[in-house]
């Protein structure tokens, strides 16, 4: 049954029309076009799906359309502003941190969610903040080296 | 993969949660991370799920002498590790919430719902289609088991981590339902059959975890085997309380999960302890305990029975190190 679904995105209001068995991954990709987020294994192992849900890294494949009603959600395309690039992003480009970019992503709102609460992580805190991130081309390296850079500011 | 079609139900006070859940094929969900892939996999049908977040006052977690540590229901895994308090005198609890899953599946998960984790089997955890070439097990509805043969009874493993942590912590639960509440020792909120692991009625829900006050010179730790540092289910998880008398162990309590198709407390190896000066020689006793109450079937994927039961000895061993260590104020 379809019921009205209020979702702020990346700080605009939505309210569309959803199955009450929607999950939100297939609301974000499915009716509001945002894309960015991925489904990977949809069973919650892979992190490609990570969104944050008032700013707490969640998996929108587990999450039901209908728990996220009144809540904040940031994806990936909420990071950017006005065209330039968030500092996660933007180091993960100078520091070839993306392969076939489809954990990507993820990855990054997990480590978005890190920085938001920790500015100035070790290695053993970014690997533990993304170890719920699987990327299959298995660039970890370049993806560790460049949440530390974005945090240092390099 | 897509969930089946469901309605969503969002009660506002425990009380209207318990009366919807009496109200029939409903299951109530909090953090999602256990019930979701199991819609998906369509080993549970449903017609609704009771959406218990919504729910006002039931996220805290407090301390006090006189009462202990005071867990809500919605609570979630991530909230439980970061409180300074139970970093502080609890740090099993910690290094069990750190230990489920990743980020992500804390911050979603709730404590009372790592509490109810269904139990898991290789063959249950599967989605239709896999399921499909073979007969349904015990656990999906059927006649058969296709771990231990000509079994007439599910073995799918206990697999939570927070639950013998809690346990060996003295650790009981508040269960609300349609006629009122009662509180009940951690043990009771499990009946050992891996086909319906959780002993609540269908109108019954975890309100509150309670722990009590942490005793004098006591320590506690948790620890498990699995293959990957993060994501992976228990192949064995091992807890130690134990609390030191000057030089000397007065009483320790040990428990495993992912041991049987409950957590289980290996009781009574205080006896072979107490009064002896903590050394692996001393806590042989209580490492073999364990070895034999652990009783893993081959129906996880990562390590052979035989080895995960040898591996219960090493792991009963690591967790009393970190216990003793907490207790010496290390």
């Amino acid at each position: 049954m379809k019921k009205a679904l209020a979702l702020t995105v990346n700080g605009e209001e939505y309210e569309v029309l959803a199955d009450t068995h929607r999950t939100l991954l297939e609301v974000l990709r499915d009716s509001l076009g945002l894309t960015g987020t991925k489904e990977g294994c949809g069973l919650g192992a892979c992190g490609a799906c990570t969104v944050l849900i008032d700013g707490k890294a969640s998996l929108a494949c587990l999450t039901l359309a209908f728990a996220a009603h009144g809540k904040q959600v940031t994806t990936i395309e909420g990071l950017a502003v006005d065209g330039k690039l968030h500092p996660i992003q933007d180091a993960a480009v100078r520091f070839g941190a993306i392969q076939c970019g489809f954990c990507t992503p993820g990855w990054i709102m997990s480590a978005k969610a890190l920085l938001d609460e920790n500015p100035k992580p070790s290695e053993h805190q970014v690997k533990t903040a993304i170890a719920g991130n699987l990327c299959r081309c298995t660039g970890y390296v370049k993806i560790i080296e460049s949440v530390l850079a974005a945090s240092q500011g390099k | 993969m897509k969930l089946p079609r469901i309605d969503y139900l969002e009660p506002q006070t425990v009380g209207e949660a318990c009366a919807l859940l009496a109200g029939g094929d409903v299951l109530p969900v909090a953090g999602g991370t256990d019930l979701v892939p199991s819609l998906k996999h369509r080993v549970k049908a449903p017609t609704a799920v009771v959406n218990l977040k919504a729910i006002r006052d039931l996220n805290y977690i407090t301390y006090s002498e006189k009462e202990g540590l005071r867990i809500g229901a919605l609570a979630s895994l991530r909230d439980l590790q970061n409180n300074a308090v139970v970093q502080e005198k609890y740090p099993a609890l910690v290094q069990a919430a750190a230990s489920v899953g990743t980020v992500q599946l804390q911050n979603m998960g709730t404590v009372a719902g790592n509490l109810c984790l269904d139990t898991r089997c290789y063959y249950y955890n599967q989605s239709s289609f896999w399921r499909s070439a073979r007969p349904a097990c015990y656990k999906a509805g059927g006649e058969v088991c296709h771990v231990v043969k000509r079994s007439d009874k599910c073995w799918a493993c206990y697999s939570g981590d927070t639950a013998p942590a809690f346990m060996v912590l003295g650790a009981s639960v508040k269960i609300a339902s349609s006629k009122g509440e009662r509180v009940v020792p951690l043990d009771k909120l499990y009946s050992g059959d891996g086909k319906k692991p959780i002993a609540l009625a269908a109108d019954e829900l975890v309100s509150e975890i309670q722990v009590p006050a942490l005793a004098a010179n006591s320590g506690s730790g948790y620890t498990k085997l699995r293959i990957r540092k993060a994501i992976d289910f228990p192949l064995m998880g091992a807890a130690v309380w134990v609390q030191l008398n000057g030089g000397t162990v007065k009483d320790i309590r040990v428990a495993l999960t992912a041991a049987d198709s409950a957590p289980v407390e290996v009781a009574g190896v205080a006896a072979s302890i107490a009064g002896k000066a903590y050394s692996e020689e001393n806590l042989a006793e209580a490492m073999e305990a364990s070895y034999k109450k652990a009783r893993p079937v081959d129906n996880v994927i990562g390590g052979s029975p035989p080895y995960r039961k040898r591996m219960a000895r090493v792991f009963v061993k690591r967790a009393a190190n970190l216990a003793v260590a907490q207790a010496e104020g290390r």
